[in-house]
């Protein structure tokens, strides 16, 4: 069983995204919401998470700082992060990936583009 | 790329957001311009700044903000939407839009910074529209997008 975390200032895309997850035929045992970097941190500091699934462009603290916070401490950097993002720029995605990011997804996103993506990561 | 180039862009990429986002249909008859005094809208704007500066806006009435809403959402035509659900879902499209419109405007190997979307009040609703504004319909419904460089 997995827990995931979903990561958007958009409560619209969040409750999208677990719709989606729901209909993955992924196991999940708990989805946790944080509308951006900082809610995730403090989420990641108290729960078990298999996988975080972030924006970017977010109020409070970016998407850009929450993978870079990951990256440098030792008891997150193994979570895999898939971005999901309206961000285009191939130089970006690039960077994303140096800092440890396993998957980029563009919105509008299709369910099917998850759950390919999903399963990718976790082997099913 | 002239005014008229960014417009057909700008109205492709609008339509190809709002069916594969929202499930909206464009009608394919653009609407002629009409004053804004005679529509109730919803507004957002989104800056970006990098490669080139700019700003990018979106109105849309209230029924397409719910409709967009309930389709996202997969809900029923008689769920009714809250203004919070109005706002992101309108700011939502717009990021959608805006970050699909600088790719295919200046590529992927350029770098843009991108605000946060903000509504706009009606008091900052512009009385005419910029020369690269886009007048689309959807079920009879304006919806207006515009970008100044």
């Amino acid at each position: 069983m997995y827990s995931v975390l979903i990561v958007d200032d958009s409560e619209i895309i969040r409750s999208v995204l677990q719709r989606t997850l729901s209909m993955a035929k992924i196991p999940l045992s708990n989805i946790y919401h944080a509308a951006n970097g900082q809610e995730a941190v403090d989420i990641l500091d108290n729960s078990w998470i298999d996988l975080v699934m972030t924006d970017l462009n977010m109020p409070v603290m970016s998407g850009f700082e929450l993978i870079d916070i990951m990256y440098k401490r030792n008891d997150l950097n193994l979570i895999p992060i898939i971005v999901i993002s309206t961000e285009g720029s191939a130089l970006r995605i690039d960077e994303l990936k140096d800092r440890g990011v396993k998957g980029y997804l563009r919105k509008p996103f299709t369910p099917e583009s998850i759950c390919t993506t999903l399963k990718q990561i976790f082997g099913e | 790329m002239d005014n008229e180039e960014v417009k057909n862009l700008l109205c492709d990429i609008t339509v190809s957001v709002l069916e594969s986002a929202a499930f909206l249909f464009v009608d394919e008859e653009k609407m002629a311009p009409y004053s804004i005094n005679e529509i109730d809208f919803r507004g957002a704007r989104i800056q970006f700044s990098g490669f080139k500066d700019g700003r990018v806006f979106l109105w849309m009435t209230e029924e397409t903000a719910d409709d967009a809403a309930r389709n996202m959402l997969g809900l029923d035509d008689d769920y009714e939407v809250n203004e919070k659900q109005r706002d992101d879902v309108l700011m939502e499209i717009l990021n959608m839009i805006i970050g699909n419109l600088l790719t295919a405007m200046f590529g992927e190997n350029v770098i843009f910074k991108l605000s946060i979307p903000e509504k706009i009040n009606n008091e900052e609703t512009p009385e005419s529209f910029p020369d690269t504004t886009v007048f689309l319909s959807i079920d009879e419904h304006p919806l207006l997008i515009s970008i100044e460089l």
